[in-house]
């Protein structure tokens, strides 16, 4: 009996609820990002050793290693490495010569990887820290045939070098450094691995020592120090240490770029050469370029950047006697340009890229081989709004020429481009990787017409009436335009190709990210694949990380608030132009005349004040127990409109709610013990409107919690006890003025209310639902009248999702232990089940892995059924919700044709049935039966 | 060559002091044919005590490893991008008190259930065991439009009553006039039952309806009595006609 109803609630539902497959890749935007790539830990490597097809792996700042296909940048494979420790960690990234596996070092880590699917092959946890990770080349008979074995360096107390098998990640053996210096690299040549430590003297300088190690049995077979007599102060001005060339090599220079000191490692001799500046300005900063394979001449670049120039020489290694000597120099070029190495067979290349050239030579000789002009109009990289950061490159050389060159270069504006042969192939935003606050902004073009429209409503009405008449005209004047626009624009309509620029719906809205690095990125929600704009907001000292937070302040218009400056920053959100702080319109909606009570985090301790003359006053502050300790607060966000004061209930009676504008939602937690307790507070009185707490819970696992019109949500992870049970729980609880319908309690009579003269208590009903996946966090849909129903929106750490829980599923009046009534049924009220599983189609993301999500904003649009959404962190990804469908606009269901189809085919009866219709007439009129 | 040995020793000594728990997904068709078409972002998760959470990636060969294991009471969960896993409870206890070997156990177990509810036990060993599960669905993220059917469209309720009427309307004097012919009725009858039409409710409600559409309100205020209104009836049928 109650089957049918549940299939019919079920069908009800659904549609609102699902991802439409014809709408699934049109209709949200995704960018699969990497994060910054780094110059160490990038390369082009073949991963099948017998085909020529190559890939780039990377292991970026934020940790994802992954694999990009250099013909069009799409990921073929990435995983986000557990980073849980300090985010400024080295990390490693290294490709034995013709192996399938690469080997990935982060935090105490080294995981090998699949190279063509990004599969683990074995993983292996060091003591402490990894300080360095390569592949040892050579060949002893000893590895198993075909996988390289990895050498991995650690530091901590008893930091250790150790050789793992390239197959399988044991250990072969391992030594530990028990002379107490600090771990610097490890490297290797063909026949031996040499642990590179430095050893702080007396006086505080560093000096290099040299420990050299058998390869097969770990056993230090020599150690030396080299006389770097005290121009090294810090280990920052050690340039390289190269490994597996054929010839490894240490180079430094004294702090102030005077002169480059040059090791073999092996040899005791130290070769000095003064640093050349070629007339101009010293250099900033010195880099090394040489070879990774042993097999390769022993031949390396050395690269200087002054201010505002670039240059570079390039050495030559006789292997033999290890002497070293200078080839030729690189000519000096204005501007920032970038240097790469890459090599076929023992040749070894180098790639420059400038900002309008690239250029390869070979190591032997200054010859250019190949040159081509970058010819991209469009890209920041020839306007001069970026420079190249840092650059890898592969060239396919044909005879003694260079045929053709791929280089990936990471520009400053935090794209990373792929030119071939100087032509732009693709770009990835990978700025955006690293967003930590963004914002919503209304496109100004609609807000222009509204502010027109409200000055005609707020003048006199003769100036009301000119201006009206003068905008007119300016109306006219682009209509021919119009109506030339017009036929194509029925063409795209009707054949829903593309869309015509216009913005009716709201759709488009401007997306302004903050990123950690200083920058602001904006990104058009109608045309997510390209970036607006970008700009480098504020200048951050290496290792800064910029606390920020981006709102929208006006149409148009964000504002930024940072811990660098002390005023809020404006920029106008489709340009990306600074604005004065005197031209935005000052948008506090709240008359100025009632007590303004605000309320912030202060030490770990929550107040209330008002500001009056006399400055701030404590108007209360929360109570917290004896190590109690706030996790998070969350308050009611202040555009969150509610169509409807009641629910109405399946009996036409009203249910109120308690709808207080000042709501928040306080999670705390107990030191040492692991319970959470959850309070939603009144933010203007102070007064706590309901309390819960857990115990078991377990504070490793992420703790989400959103507040919405009347209702709040948070989840947790819980231990199982002799009642609960194990796993994530998901709880909801929702106000109301009184549980009794059609009657407001005590509000009743009252027609102005103060948190401060009155103590409503709202009762509240909770329900806790088991839910698959712990919800890392949590958000709630907009529309702009809130007369559609909500969604929550639950991020899925463990499954790279986004999941919209509809609002009903989870409304807490579900009926418990029984069936629903007739008038529950009718509100469209299912009985409790103490489990939600997330349906596949409640996820926003469908097929695609939305990875390393840290939040996730809402927006109206102008259309009430849809919320635009956006979600950022590691990934970028956008959709439309319709979370009660699309009641105000013809979806992609309304079939076009078939309506002309039916009105044509209404046309042809009509015409041929007029006629016999006619001629019955007649007939009955003259027929006389 | 001693080192080497050593660290064997080493690992082996790790291995008693934790136990080893192996998930290979064989291939499970219809679901997963082949488990090699699994992405690499596959992963499993065993959730312990507050605080301990082990990850394991899936493995060239399929499987998730997770090489060291303390004592307590775990949930694994696998998730993956186009499958659907069943929850699991994984238990590590001390084989016997004094013993150093540790017993491992995978049950099933069902959300929304105490944790003492246990479901089938898939495998049980010592220090190393290897079990293997196999996805329970696809995941379907896309909901299908309902497209023009011609047939639904034919099947819905309010066009197969709206066909019975068209049906009913024209196909009814062919029918009487067909059935008159088959049965070869007698004239008295024909005209019996004719006069019965006429006189039969729906004749009776027709000419109710058109009392009601050519109500002649100057007429029924005069005082004409319904039957003359009635008799006035076949003119106003006319003209109705002529408007139509």
């Amino acid at each position: 009996m109650l089957l049918p109803i549940y299939a019919a609630v079920i069908l009800l539902l659904r549609p609102a609820l699902a991802v439409f497959a014809d709408e699934a890749w049109t209709v949200d935007y995704h960018h699969a990002l990497l994060g910054l790539p780094k110059q160490s830990t990038t390369f082009f490597h073949r991963p099948d050793p017998s085909s020529r097809a190559s890939l780039i792996y990377t292991l970026s700042e934020q940790g994802v290693v992954g694999a990009v296909n250099p013909r069009d940048g799409g990921v073929v494979w990435r995983h986000l490495l557990n980073s849980s420790r300090d985010a400024t960690q080295s990390s490693f990234l290294r490709a034995g010569d013709a192996q399938d596996a690469i080997v990935s070092g982060l935090g105490g880590q080294v995981t090998a990887f699949s190279a063509a699917d990004g599969r683990v092959d074995w993983q292996h946890d060091v003591p402490d820290a990894l300080v360095d990770l390569e592949i040892l080349e050579l060949e002893d008979g000893r590895g198993t045939p075909g996988a390289k074995d990895t050498l991995c360096m650690s530091a901590g107390q008893h930091p250790t070098v150790q050789r793992l098998d390239g197959a399988t990640g044991v250990v072969k053996w391992e030594h530990k450094i028990e002379s107490g210096d600090t771990p610097y690299q490890v490297s290797a040549s063909t026949t031996e691995v040499f642990a590179i430590l430095l050893h702080k003297t007396v006086l505080g300088y560093i000096k290099i020592k040299v420990i050299t190690l058998d390869p097969v049995t770990g056993r230090k077979t020599d150690e030396y120090t080299l006389s770097s007599e005290n121009e090294l102060a810090t280990a920052e001005t050690i340039l390289a240490v190269g490994a597996n060339s054929a010839s490894p090599i240490i180079a430094w220079t004294d702090s102030a770029y005077k002169t480059l000191r040059i090791n073999v490692i092996g040899k005791k001799a130290i070769v000095d050469f003064p640093i050349n500046t070629l007339g101009g300005r010293p250099p900033q900063r010195v880099t090394l370029h040489a070879p990774y394979l042993t097999t390769s001449l022993a031949h390396f670049l050395v690269h200087y950047q002054s201010l505002d120039s670039d240059w570079a020489e390039v050495y030559h290694i006789d292997v033999k006697t290890g002497r070293v000597e200078k080839a030729y120099d690189l000519p000096k070029i204005e501007g920032r340009s970038s240097f790469s190495t890459s090599t076929n067979g023992a040749n070894v290349y180098f790639t420059r890229v400038t900002k309008d050239q690239v250029f390869t030579v070979a190591s032997t000789s200054h010859g250019i081989l190949g040159r081509w002009n970058v010819d991209s109009p469009t890209s920041s990289l020839t306007d001069g709004t970026a420079r190249p950061v840092h650059a890898v490159s592969e060239v396919s050389v044909k005879g003694e020429s260079v045929s053709a060159v791929r280089s990936a270069v990471l520009l400053s504006s935090g794209e990373w481009l792929l030119l071939r042969n100087g032509s732009p192939q693709w770009t990835r935003p990978e700025i955006l990787a690293g967003t930590v606050s963004a914002a919503f902004a209304l496109p100004s073009e609609v807000s222009d017409l509204v502010n027109e429209l409200q000055e005609e409503a707020h003048s006199n009405p003769v100036s009301a009436y000119v201006h009206r008449v003068t905008r007119h005209i300016g109306d006219i004047q682009k209509l021919p335009s119009l109506l030339t626009a017009l036929p194509q624009r029925f063409v795209h309509g009707f054949l829903g190709t593309g869309s015509d620029g216009s913005d009716t719906f709201g759709f488009n809205n401007i997306i302004v990210s903050a990123t950690s690095d200083g920058h602001l990125v904006a990104v058009d929600a109608g045309r997510p694949s390209d970036i607006l704009w970008s700009s480098a907001a504020v200048i951050l000292s290496s290792g800064q990380v910029w606390k920020v937070r981006v709102e929208s302040a006006a149409p148009g218009i964000v504002r930024v608030i940072d811990d660098i400056s002390p005023m809020p920053t404006f920029f106008n959100a489709s340009t990306g132009a600074a604005i004065g702080d005197d031209e935005v319109a000052s948008d506090s909606a709240v008359p100025n005349t009632a007590v303004e009570v605000d309320f912030t985090l202060k030490d770990g301790q929550l107040y209330g004040t008002t500001a009056s003359q006399s400055g701030h006053n404590d108007l209360w502050q929360f109570g917290l127990q004896k190590g109690e300790t706030i996790l998070s607060l969350t308050p009611r966000p202040v555009n969150d409109p509610v169509a409807s004061i009641g629910k109405v209930l399946g009996d036409r009676k009203v249910l109120y709610k308690y709808l207080n504008p000042n709501l928040a939602l306080l999670a705390t937690t107990y030191a040492g013990q692991s319970r959470v307790s959850i309070y939603v507070l009144n933010t203007v009185s102070g007064a706590i409107l309901y309390s819960n707490s857990h115990r078991n819970i377990d504070l490793a696992a992420p703790i989400a919690a959103t507040l919405s019109e009347n209702w709040f949500a948070y989840s947790y992870t819980a231990e199982s006890t002799s009642t609960a049970p194990k796993g994530h729980q998901l709880v909801v609880g929702e106000l109301f003025e009184s549980l009794t319908s059609n009657d407001r309690g005590l509000l009743d009579a009252a027609t102005n209310v103060s948190s401060l003269a009155s103590s409503t208590q709202p009762l509240t009903l909770t329900q806790t639902y088991h839910i698959p996946e712990s919800i890392s966090k949590m958000s709630v849909t907009q529309t702009r009248q809130g007369i559609t129903s909500r969604q929550l929106l639950a991020v899925l750490a463990e499954s790279n999702a986004i999941v919209g829980i509809p609002r009903g599923v989870i409304d807490p009046r579900r009926p418990v232990n029984r069936e629903p009534t007739k008038d529950e049924q009718a509100e469209g009220l299912f009985r409790y089940t103490p489990v939600i599983d997330f349906d596949p189609k409640w996820y926003l993301n469908h097929r695609r892995e939305v990875l390393g999500v840290k939040d996730v904003i809402t927006s109206p649009a102008i259309l009430e059924s849809t919320s635009l959404v956006y979600a950022y962190g590691l990934d970028v990804f956008g959709t439309r919700l319709n979370p009660s469908f699309n009641f105000d606009m013809l979806g992609k269901d309304f079939n076009k044709f078939q309506m002309l189809a039916t009105v044509a085919a209404l046309a042809v009866a009509t015409f041929v049935v007029a006629p016999l219709v006619q001629r019955k007439q007649i007939n009955q009129r003259w027929q006389f039966t | 060559m001693r080192l080497s040995f050593l660290a064997t020793v080493l690992t082996a000594a790790q291995a008693i002091s934790a136990a080893k728990l192996t998930i290979s997904i064989p291939p499970s068709p219809p679901v997963l044919p082949n488990p090699a078409t699994l992405p690499s972002s596959t992963h499993a998760v065993l959730l312990g005590s507050p605080g301990i959470k082990h990850t394991a990636p899936l493995r060239r060969d399929n499987t998730f490893v997770f090489p060291s294991l303390a004592e307590d009471s775990y949930l694994l969960t696998i998730y993956s991008r186009d499958h659907a896993f069943a929850p699991y409870r994984v238990d590590i206890t001390k084989a016997a008190a004094a013993s150093a070997q540790q017993d491992v156990n995978v049950w099933w177990t069902y959300r929304g259930n105490e944790w003492s509810n246990k479901g089938p036990l898939l495998g049980s060993g010592q220090d190393d065991l290897r079990v293997e599960i196999r996805p329970t669905a696809m995941k379907d993220f896309y909901q299908q439009r309902g497209g023009f059917n011609l047939v639904g469209f034919l099947k819905s309720p309010m066009i197969l009553m709206g066909l019975v009427s068209v049906v009913m309307i024209f196909g009814m004097p062919y029918l009487m006039e067909n059935s008159e012919a088959l049965l070869d009725l007698d004239p008295e009858t024909k005209k019996e039952f004719e006069e019965m039409q006429k006189s039969g409710p729906t004749a009776q409600a027709s000419s109710a309806v058109d009392s009601i559409q050519n109500f002649d309100l100057a007429g029924f205020l005069s005082g004409k009595s319904a039957s003359s209104s009635g008799a006035a009836t076949p003119s106003a049928a006319g003209g109705g006609a002529k408007k139509r």
